[in-house]
C-alpha cells in the first residue's frame, strides 16, 4: 500500500473514531441529564429562546426540589415538538393575555399555591397564579425570564396531564408544587 | 556470512509488542474511566462542556491508540511473526551475481521487503530481503554467496572473485 493511501486510511479510521466517541458520549451524557416525566418536573415558560435563561434556571429550581423527582427542566414554549401537547408540562408561565387560548389543557391551581399572589380565574376556576406584575415590574424568577418579551401581567398554570400535581388522576407525586415554590423565592 | 536473523531478538521484541499492547489496554481504560468521572460530576449547566470534554479525551486516546498501532505495533508483530517463521526453516545456499535490487515494497499483512534478483549458473533467481534487514545488503554486479528461507534472504557474505 502506497505511503497516502496509508495516511488517508489512517485518517479515515481517525475521522470514524471521533465520530464514534462523540455518538457514545452524547448518549450517554443525553442519559444523564434527561430522565422520563415520571422522574422530572417540567417547566414551560412562553418565551423564545434568547428570553429564558432555561439551564439557569433548571439549575437554580432543582437546589429545593423533592427526593421523588430526579431533576427540574425549564424550556420555552418553543421546545415542544409539533403536535406534542403542551398540557403535559408540569408547570406553564405565560402571558394572561395568551392563557384564554390555553384553559382546555391546564389544570385547576392546587390549594397549596394560591396564597402566593393574585389569581386567574376563568368561568369559576382557578387555574394560575400571578408572577409578574407588569404595573410595578415586580415578580418572580425575574433574572431569568425576560417577562418584557410581552406585555401585562404573567401567571404560572399547571398543565392538565402533569403527573406531579395532586389533583391528577395517575399523579406520581405533588413535587410540581414543591419546585413552584421554589421559584417563587427566586429574584 | 552476515546473519540477518537471530533467535535471540525474539524474546525482546515479544516482550516489547506485549508492553505496548498493554499500554494501550490501560490508556484505554484511563480514557474510559476519566470520561466516566467526567460524566459523575454532569448537571445542566456543565452538560455540553462535559459531553465535548468526554468526547475530546476519548477521542485523543482512541487516535494515540490508532497512530501507535499502525506506525509501531502492527509493523512490529509483522516482523516478529516473519522472523519466527524464517527462523523454523532450513536455510538453503545460493551463490550468485546480485542483478537488481528494487526498491521497497509493504505487502498488506506483511513486512516491508526488497525483492533481489541474483544471477546464477541456473538461471536468475527472485529472493526477498526484509527492508529493515538490507541496509548493508550489496548493490547491483557484486557477486555473494547467500542462505534462503522461504524465499528470503536470511544470510549473505561478498565473494571476492
Amino acid at each position: 500500500m502506497s505511503k497516502t493511501k496509508r495516511i488517508l486510511s489512517l485518517m479515515t479510521r481517525m475521522v470514524l473514531w471521533a465520530l464514534l466517541s462523540a455518538l457514545i458520549w452524547n448518549f450517554v451524557v443525553n442519559l444523564l441529564t434527561d430522565a422520563p416525566p415520571r422522574d422530572k418536573v417540567t417547566l414551560y415558560v412562553s418565551t423564545g429562546d434568547t428570553a429564558l435563561r432555561d439551564r439557569e434556571l433548571s439549575y437554580a429550581l432543582e437546589q429545593g426540589m423533592p427526593s421523588s423527582v430526579r431533576m427540574v427542566r425549564c424550556h420555552p414554549f418553543s421546545y415542544l415538538m409539533i403536535g406534542e401537547d403542551i398540557g403535559r408540562g408540569d408547570l406553564l408561565i405565560m402571558p394572561e393575555k395568551e392563557a384564554a387560548g390555553y384553559l382546555d389543557r391546564l389544570s385547576p391551581l392546587p390549594e397549596e399555591l394560591r396564597s402566593f399572589g393574585p389569581l386567574f380565574t376563568q368561568d369559576g376556576e382557578i387555574y394560575g397564579v400571578r408572577v409578574w406584575d407588569s404595573a410595578g415590574m415586580t415578580g418572580c424568577a425575574a433574572s431569568y425570564i425576560d417577562y418584557s418579551s410581552a406585555g401585562g401581567d404573567w401567571y404560572l398554570f399547571c398543565g392538565r396531564d402533569s403527573l406531579h400535581i395532586p389533583s391528577a388522576s395517575d399523579s406520581a407525586d405533588s413535587a410540581a408544587c414543591a419546585v413552584a415554590k421554589e421559584l417563587f423565592g427566586l429574584e | 556470512m552476515t546473519p540477518l536473523y537471530s533467535s535471540s531478538e525474539k524474546a525482546p521484541a515479544r516482550r516489547s509488542l506485549t508492553l505496548c499492547l498493554w499500554l494501550a489496554v490501560v490508556l484505554a481504560l484511563a480514557a474510559f474511566a476519566a470520561c466516566i468521572c467526567l460524566c459523575a460530576g454532569v448537571n445542566v449547566l456543565n452538560e455540553n462542556r462535559i459531553r465535548l470534554l468526554a468526547t475530546l479525551v476519548f477521542s485523543f486516546a482512541g487516535w494515540i491508540i490508532l497512530l501507535g498501532a499502525d506506525l509501531y505495533w502492527f509493523p512490529a508483530l509483522a516482523e516478529y511473526r516473519h522472523a519466527e517463521r524464517i527462523l523454523k526453516k532450513e536455510p538453503v545456499c545460493l551463490s550468485g551475481v546480485v542483478e537488481r535490487l528494487s526498491a521497497p515494497f509493504h505487502v498488506r499483512g506483511s513486512i516491508d521487503m526488497r525483492e533481489v534478483i541474483l544471477k546464477t549458473d541456473n538461471g536468475n533467481r527472485r529472493l526477498l530481503i526484509s527492508k529493515k534487514r538490507s541496509r548493508d545488503f550489496p548493490v547491483p554486479g557484486i557477486a555473494v554467496s547467500l542462505m534462503t528461507a522461504e524465499g528470503f534472504i536470511t544470510a549473505f557474505e561478498v565473494r571476492h572473485e
